[in-house]
């Protein structure tokens, strides 16, 4: 086979081929558009004639078979269908995944397409028996008389006589001596002779006709046909390549005796081998929307080239970067003004050659958004549903390394998107929505990125659904699962092995997961998120780099040396002096307090082995390693630039601290820092972990120890009360107080009558009061009291920081809230003042036993607030004001209960816990810890040890929890020593 | 030792029977031309932490980042006190370039198969391991350097896995 006729062909028959699926499903979309079917039927026929003539048996069977199809739909203006259009679809696929074949092996591969063959003639035959049962023009029903031959050359000049008569006009005085050169006057006898005057006249003969002439090579036949087009090209002598097509004479007669059942339904197992093709991203794509009447020359505006050598140009003009900075210094050092200027434009030439190679590599993602239409339509016919695909950002470019790794994994979430997400119409409707779904595909720049977004507007996903999923996978624990927040869950999604489909389809469900599509699009430095809500939808967030070649990288001094951390892995930059009073060191580890939060901080000089000398100063570098956020000490900041992305040596494989080097402006090369490598590091040591750990405990807590407080003042000072005990906030008049033997009573709902305490009069500041004044309802549950009050201020979530504990009566001590004094209420003491009786309701028998309960606490203000609840359920309460001296008190003696606090110095709550366990005389005791913080998936491993964990200030949970665990544990027996008919008398109660 | 390590380097095998002599410490070796691209002078090098024992650092040869070794630290020599050395710079079969660094680097010379032997057992380990025979001079012996093997050596994590 002449290699460069096939090359040629390849070429050709490659870009026809590229726009035909666009075009094929404007037609369904639009079916009576004839000039579609027009282009569709060129673009089909050009392959057979080409193919014949190179001798490609199998490929000219099948374009032949489509070709006889479309030639019937076009002269008889059939309607075509969804089935129609879906057997086209098929044929072209074939086409191209023979053409891929030829590509690759040279040679046709052996790809069996009889029964699609089969299947197009059949449909041929239908559309024939269809337009026949129509009313049909006269003209047209003549013809269906005899179905069997081809549409003659004469019957297809109305479709187009309008571009006919142009060329007949325009091209009579023209003969091919005038524009073909250097062939003997026989070969333009024969063009004469067959009426192929002007070029357009044997472009529009076709290959296989021109070489069908006595005397012709084949190898003539393609240069006079190139010959032609290129006249055409130049502008020739009309414009339009000829628009009809003419059916050659040996199209082979259409088998009489084909069945002519109704076209079968597509076996699925078609769809799936005909999706072997890989398109090549058109150079010249015709939209869809415009019928392709100019077929745009090979010539014109673009040129294909290799992408090694667009590599290589790269690796040049990223050397030449290098020279010209290395010239321009030392042009600035001669001093001489000639030099400057040259050197100045060989600055500008070099930054325009850098920006516009860049620009070279860059494609519009909708060389790979362009095959989502069709992968949705099958999708679409297969499962029944119905879907529309929005676009938005076609045109946004991306490096064409990048392109080519994001493909897959966007296909892959499309297709699931599809199959899993949008809902088949009847659910929709049931649901309140339209029967068709929408997949919204959109691409944008932000900031050196593209974020590309695949939203559906189906069912969602169920996050527990998944939870479940993982627990039976074993991905996680069924505690794991439990504290897990919905996102965090939908993240498990890319997890290996994870597949939520109930059913395997064809598209999607078979195992290659969506953990492919995340590592896909991580290998280029991107990331992918997951985001849903049930019942509207599920949105899938990609973010890339627009390129790998050049990346924006924060140039870092440590030590003596310098580093390159990339730019989409730093979050922001901090000055943190050693004078910083941010600076915590925990367990030996380092954090720095960011906006409250206390952050990891991985010293760049230790982790590199520069040097082993700690300092905790310098500049921090915020960067984003996974799912983590840690800061990265440096010593300086010297700024952004923009590098050139260098591989390392072998040396370097397995070390994952970098990602590459470059080279600075100065010459000197710099090594790319790997900020996932590096937070890799930051988990080697169990005791840096538990020191993270830890820190995520208290970060949890300091959040949790923002408290809704309610502030009100009197006689000019401020008063803070904790709202977790205020059951309402009443506003009355003041003659609602009514005096019941010696003290004030208001009647409350339901005519329960409250004791009522004034605050001035508690502290012993009595002032005038308004007509109208507030009450604070204090309750339990079962008691209630009220607190007056003259003026709220606000009601504020604020961290309840006491800063001068207080040994006064009624108050906590003294914290700041926006930035006044404010005292705290003691609102347990306010409670005992107005009902004494209040924690004692229970009558103690003597001899029974009460019930002992070690409560490890380290914070005043929690234990004046839980002290009196333990009380109340008549608890002997041992108190150990930190984890050390809870074990000291446990070794000596046992108590029913423990209740601890979780974060404590010396010994905190996991490892109390912990050494409980470890102890044989403590085995059967139950744990429960008190935290401020509500479960959270960080610390559900180290929470596994308690028998429970109770939250703070929920007075409720905490008696009702207490009483269940204990019984919970007497009933087990064991050591317990706990009595049982206390509590059944407190439940009772 | 393998058996291809002990015949000697012929014309046919290497397509040039040239060599460059270059010496370390007080030991001479010879490196197939076929493999030296270039000899250049010490210039700026990055070190980079963490990395195998015998890397000085990256050098930038003309805008190509370029692993530097050192061939003291190859051989267990002492470190070099002062910058006066050469760097030959080698492509090994993978294709990846390395500077070494010697202590001098002498001249090209033709390898003569009559002063051609196997490699001596005397020979320190370390130069039996990556020698492909030695060149017996009147003053000294030129130990023949297998480069790809002498590059393989430097590189711990194949070392660890057993691949040399």
């Amino acid at each position: 086979m002449d290699e460069e006729l096939l090359g040629e062909f390849l070429t050709e028959s490659r870009e026809n081929m590229d726009s035909i699926e666009e075009q094929l499903m404007a037609l369904e979309s639009n079916p009576n558009d004839e000039e579609m079917v027009n282009a569709i039927f060129r673009v089909i026929h050009t392959v057979k004639g080409s193919c014949g003539f190179i001798g490609l048996v199998r490929l000219e069977k099948v374009a032949h078979a489509g070709e006889n199809l479309l030639g019937k739909i076009r002269s008889l203006k059939f309607e075509v269908n969804e089935d129609i259009v879906s057997l086209l679809l098929e044929c072209a696929d074939a086409i191209n995944a023979l053409l891929t074949g030829i590509e690759a092996d040279r040679a046709e591969p052996e790809l069996d397409h009889s029964a699609l063959i089969h299947r197009l003639q059949a449909a041929e035959q239908l559309v024939d028996a269809m337009a026949a049962g129509n009313e049909m023009p006269v003209a047209q029903a003549e013809k269906n008389i005899n179905p069997a031959p081809a549409p003659e050359v004469s019957e297809d000049k109305p479709v187009s006589s309008q571009d006919d008569s142009v060329l007949k006009t325009e091209t009579d005085e023209v003969t091919p001596e005038d524009w073909l050169e250097g062939y003997d006057e026989s070969l333009y006898a024969e063009l004469r002779g067959k009426g192929w005057m002007s070029p357009e006249q044997v472009v529009e003969a076709g290959f296989a006709s021109l070489r069908s002439l006595d005397g012709m090579a084949p190898a003539d036949a393609l240069k006079i046909l190139g010959a032609a087009k290129a006249v055409i090209s130049k502008g020739g002598v009309v414009k339009k390549v000829a628009a009809p097509v003419v059916e050659e004479s040996v199209a082979e007669p259409i088998k009489e005796d084909v069945d002519p059942e109704p076209l079968p339904e597509t076996p699925p197992a078609r769809i799936e081998k005909a999706r072997v093709k890989e398109k090549r991203p058109a150079v010249a794509t015709v939209k869809a929307s415009t019928p392709p009447v100019v077929q745009k020359p090979v010539s014109a505006g673009s040129i294909r080239v290799d992408v090694e050598l667009l590599d290589s140009l790269m690796n040049q003009v990223g050397e030449l970067v290098l020279i010209r900075n290395r010239l321009m210094s030392m042009i600035v050092e001669s001093g001489s003004m000639d030099f400057m200027r040259v050197g100045r434009e060989v600055d500008h030439v070099t930054e325009r050659l850098q920006a516009q190679l860049l620009r070279a590599r860059m494609q519009p993602i909708k060389t790979i958004w362009g095959t989502v239409p069709r992968v949705v339509r099958d999708i679409c016919k297969q499962l029944n549903k119905k879907i529309n695909v929005v676009m938005e950002g076609e045109e946004t470019e991306l490096d064409r390394t990048i392109l080519n790794a994001i493909k897959d994994p966007l296909t892959h979430i499309i297709r699931n998107s599809c199959d899993h997400g949008i809902e088949m119409p009847a659910d929709r409707r049931s649901a309140g929505k339209s029967d068709a779904g929408t997949l919204r595909l959109s691409a944008a720049q932000e900031s050196g990125y593209i974020v590309i977004l695949i939203v559906d507007d189906g069912a969602g996903i169920p996050a527990d659904k998944v939870k479940a999923k993982a627990v039976t996978m074993g991905v996680i624990s069924e505690a794991e699962a439990a504290v897990m927040n919905e996102h965090t869950a939908l993240q498990l999604i890319f997890h290996a092995g994870l597949s939520t489909a109930e059913k395997v389809s064809n598209f999607s469900g078979r195992g290659v997961g969506m953990d492919v599509v995340r590592t896909e699009i991580e290998k280029v430095g991107g990331s992918v998120d997951i985001s849903s809500t049930l019942g509207t939808g599920t949105t899938l967030r990609i973010r890339i780099p627009l390129t790998l070649a050049i990346i924006s990288a924060m140039i870092v001094g440590c030590r003596d040396r310098r580093f390159a951390v990339p730019q989409i892995s730093i979050r922001e930059l901090l000055s943190a002096p050693a004078s910083s009073e941010d600076w915590r060191i925990i367990g030996g580890q380092p954090f720095f307090r960011l906006r409250g939060r206390l952050m990891p901080v991985l010293e760049l000089a230790q982790s590199l082995q520069l040097d082993q000398d700690s300092r905790h100063a310098g500049s921090i570098v915020v960067i984003d390693a996974g799912d983590r956020t840690l800061g990265l000490l440096v010593d300086t900041i010297y700024g952004a630039e923009e590098v050139v992305v260098k591989p390392l040596g072998i040396h370097f494989s397995q070390l994952g601290q970098y990602g590459g080097c470059s080279i600075l402006g100065d010459g000197a090369v710099i090594p790319i820092l790997d900020c996932n490598g590096l937070a890799q590091m930051m988990c080697v040591s169990e005791e840096g972990k538990a020191a993270v750990q830890a820190t995520v405990e208290e970060e949890h807590q300091h959040r949790q120890e923002m408290q809704h407080v309610l502030v009100f003042s009197h006689e000019k000072l401020r008063y803070a009360i904790p709202m977790a005990l205020i059951e309402r906030l009443e506003k009355f008049p003041l003659t609602r107080l009514e005096a019941s033997g010696g003290s004030e009573v208001l009647q409350y709902r339901d005519g329960e009558v409250i004791p009522v305490l004034r605050w001035g009069t508690l502290i012993e500041h009595p002032c005038e009061a308004s007509e109208e004044v507030y009450g604070l309802i204090l309750s339990d549950g079962h008691h209630r009291m009220c607190l007056q009050v003259n003026d709220i201020e606000d009601i504020l979530e604020v961290p309840l920081d006491i800063k001068k504990p207080s040994q006064q009566e009624f108050f906590l001590g003294t914290t700041v809230i926006m930035d006044k004094i404010t005292e705290v209420v003691d609102a347990f003491d306010v409670i005992k003042k107005a009902v004494p009786d209040w924690f004692e309701k229970v009558v103690v028998d003597a001899n029974q036993q009460r019930t002992r309960i070690l409560f490890a606490e380290d914070t005043a203000f929690f234990r004046n607030l839980v002290i009196p609840v333990l009380e109340s359920m008549n608890f002997e309460v041992w108190l150990a004001h930190d984890g050390e001296q809870a074990r000291q008190i446990l070794q000596n003696d046992v108590p029913d209960i423990v209740l601890t606090d979780i974060e404590m110095p010396n010994m905190d709550g996991y490892q109390l816990t912990a050494w409980i366990r470890s102890q044989q005389h403590l085995q059967s005791l139950p744990v429960v810890a008190l935290t401020a913080t509500p479960p959270d998936e960080n610390d559900k491993e180290r929470r596994s040890g308690f028998d429970d964990v109770l939250i703070k200030f929920d007075r409720h949970s905490l008696v009702d929890n207490l009483r269940k665990i204990l019984k919970a544990h007497s009933t087990k027996g064991a050591s317990s020593t706990v009595d049982a008919h206390i509590i059944h008398g407190e439940v009772s109660q | 030792m393998s058996s291809t390590a002990l015949r000697p380097v012929t014309q046919t095998e290497t397509g040039s029977s040239e060599l460059l002599t270059c010496r370390v410490g007080k030991q001479w070796l010879a490196l197939p031309v076929r493999y030296v691209r270039e000899v250049v002078t010490p210039m700026p090098c990055t070190k980079m932490p963490l990395s195998d024992a015998a890397v000085m650092g990256l050098i930038n040869l003309r805008g190509r980042v370029i692993t530097q070794l050192d061939v003291r630290r190859i051989v267990g020599l002492p470190e070099r006190e002062n910058d006066d050395f050469r760097i030959a710079i080698v492509e090994t079969m993978s294709g990846e370039s390395f500077g070494l660094a010697m202590d001098a680097v002498g001249e090209v010379i033709k390898l003569d198969v009559d002063a051609y032997e196997k490699t001596p057992r005397t020979l320190d380990k370390v130069w039996r391991d990556v020698s492909d025979g030695v060149l017996k001079r009147d003053e000294f012996v030129l130990v023949l350097i297998n480069v790809d093997r002498f590059i393989a050596l430097t590189v711990a994590h194949l070392k660890d896995k057993g691949i040399i």
